[in-house]
């Protein structure tokens, strides 16, 4: 019975519609005799929400499943073909059962039905079916990639350090000098047309183990030899091509101590009438053929050409010359460069960006201007009278 | 999907295309083409394509291609594929070759979808996915293909 302890709960079943007709009328008869709940119960009202209508599932007709009239057949066929296509329940099947027990022309339409279903003919099988498949590319990952690139550039890293190491050792002049005694240094001197007996082969000596100064103390001389003479073996033969060998001969003399020097045949030059050698740097020399130098060798008074080591300059500049052609690719006569010009190429080749070589000389003064790239040098000299 | 994965299923469903396709198009070297462009289809989406989902990706594929077929050759001849008239039954030696021939003279989607769910034994939802219907219409398309067979052979006096 309501009163005004459980009121509310009677308003709530209201709004939910949980009150019968008898319970909503002694509702309205309570708030009748207790009007100052009206206010309470007017504000309740609003709280029932209004449904949605505009909400509709679209797709029911896709749940729905299809009726034997939907299918357009009768019931047993639909049970028949249910049966045989695994979609009756218990009940359905049990139904169909007690039908079939009754009608030999449903157990009749029953074969019928179990021979409409298609058996595959197993022994057709796609013909080229090796060639459908693909064969699987075996990944190198990454890691392993970036170890092995590193492992090789260690390895070149290796050989060209062995092989700079080993240049040093090699030598360059191939001398021949003539059992001519100065009277304090002997002078080796090239002659490319006599191999040179074995038993004249004496010592090898680098380019870079050649003074660089040549006017040195007399201890000076003996201390650069002796350490040039610990390195080197005693006998070498110099691996050079068969016509033209190469070797350094130091005579048995006495003067076997001192440094030697570049003779000229037949006459030996005498040491002060040289030109001051410069140092020279010996992996420049390294492997290259001896250097034909055609004044020297075209001279039909000499029958041995002569290694300019009284020029190292240009015995550098040629074979850098030389090497630089090769990167440059500027073989033909049309194309060739200067030196300075087939640096500044070089270097253009190897940072990718256009280079500009030009020289300028006047009597007084000398202009030079190399560009490679975004960067610009420019020299000027003044000409010394 | 991976390589193997791939060659898997070469392994597992070619022959299953193969006769489905033939049996669209009765024609065994078309059969080939579809089968393989199908595969050559699934090897250019591989990384797209779940391997569970292999089957029914390859189904679909040659479905759609012996439909495009059958589209072409309609246009091609100008006129609507002519249901072959109803042999006599002496002339066919055993109930498959009739129950063969009289699938060609069913609807396209009755004989697609009878086919899947004979040869494949693929279900209602998979046959759904293959050939874009509802459940609901690929079980009126079964059923109603069912009795449409069953009339013909019943006419035939085959099965007693």
């Amino acid at each position: 019975m309501i009163n005004r302890q459980n009121y509310e709960i009677w308003f709530l079943d209201f709004a939910e519609g949980r009150l019968s007709e008898d319970q909503t009328r002694a509702l309205m008869d309570f708030l009748a005799e207790n009007e100052d709940l009206k206010t309470e119960w007017e504000e309740m009202e609003w709280v029932a929400l209004p449904a949605d209508n505009s909400f509709v599932f679209d797709r029911k007709e896709l749940l729905k499943q299809p009726t034997a009239e939907d299918l357009e057949l009768t019931h047993e066929d639909n049970l028949l073909i249910g049966h045989l296509e695994g979609d009756l329940s218990e009940k359905e099947t049990k139904e169909l059962n007690q039908l079939l027990s009754h009608s030999p022309q449903l157990q009749t339409d029953q074969k019928i039905y179990q021979a409409t279903v298609l058996k595959p003919k197993l022994s057709e099988k796609y013909p080229a079916k090796n060639e459908l498949k693909r064969k699987e590319k075996k990944r190198i990952p990454f890691r392993l990639l970036m170890q092995m690139a590193a492992a090789l550039i260690l390895l070149m890293a290796l050989v060209f350090a062995l092989r700079k190491k080993d240049s040093t050792k090699q030598v360059i002049p191939i001398v021949e000098a003539p059992k001519v005694e100065t009277n304090k240094e002997i002078i080796p001197v090239v002659k490319p047309n006599q191999a040179p007996a074995k038993n004249e082969i004496k010592e090898v000596e680098t380019i870079a183990e050649i003074p660089t100064k040549h006017k040195t103390s007399t201890t000076q001389k003996h201390t650069k030899s002796k350490a040039v003479r610990r390195e080197l073996p005693p006998v070498e033969e110099v691996k050079m091509p068969p016509q033209e060998p190469v070797v350094v001969q130091v005579p048995k003399s006495a003067h076997q101590q001192k440094r030697p020097t570049i003779q000229a045949p037949p006459k030996p030059i005498l040491e002060p009438q040289l030109p001051e050698p410069k140092p020279v740097i010996a992996h420049t020399l390294v492997n290259e053929k001896p250097v034909k130098l055609k004044k020297e060798s075209s001279s039909p008074k000499s029958n041995s050409r002569r290694i300019a080591l009284n020029k190292p300059k240009q015995l550098i500049g040629q074979v850098l010359h030389k090497g630089i052609r090769k990167v440059t690719k500027t073989e033909s006569s049309s194309t060739r460069l200067s030196i300075p010009e087939a640096v500044v190429a070089t270097v253009g080749k190897v940072t990718n960006s256009a280079t500009g070589y030009k020289h300028e000389k006047t009597p007084t003064v000398q202009k030079t201007c190399i560009r490679i790239g975004k960067f610009k040098f420019s020299r000027v000299r003044r000409v010394r009278r | 999907m991976t390589t193997k994965q791939y060659n898997d299923a070469v392994d597992a469903f070619a022959d299953g295309l193969f006769r489905f396709a033939a049996k669209q198009c009765n024609d065994r070297s078309l059969a080939k083409d579809i089968v393989q462009d199908a595969f050559t289809r699934l090897w250019m989406n591989k990384e797209n394509v779940d391997f569970t989902k292999v089957k029914s990706y390859l189904f679909t594929s040659v479905n759609r291609l012996v439909i495009d077929y059958w589209r072409k050759s309609k246009r091609m001849t100008g006129m609507e594929a002519a249901p072959q008239t109803a042999g006599k039954p002496d002339e066919y030696s055993n109930l498959k070759e009739i129950l063969d021939r009289e699938l060609q003279n069913l609807p396209e989607m009755q004989r697609i979808v009878i086919l899947l769910r004979d040869y494949e034994s693929f279900s209602y939802a998979e046959i759904g996915v293959i050939t874009d219907l509802s459940e609901a219409q690929v079980k009126v398309y079964i059923y109603r293909g069912r009795k449409a067979l069953k009339k013909r052979l019943e006419k035939m006096n085959i099965v007693a």
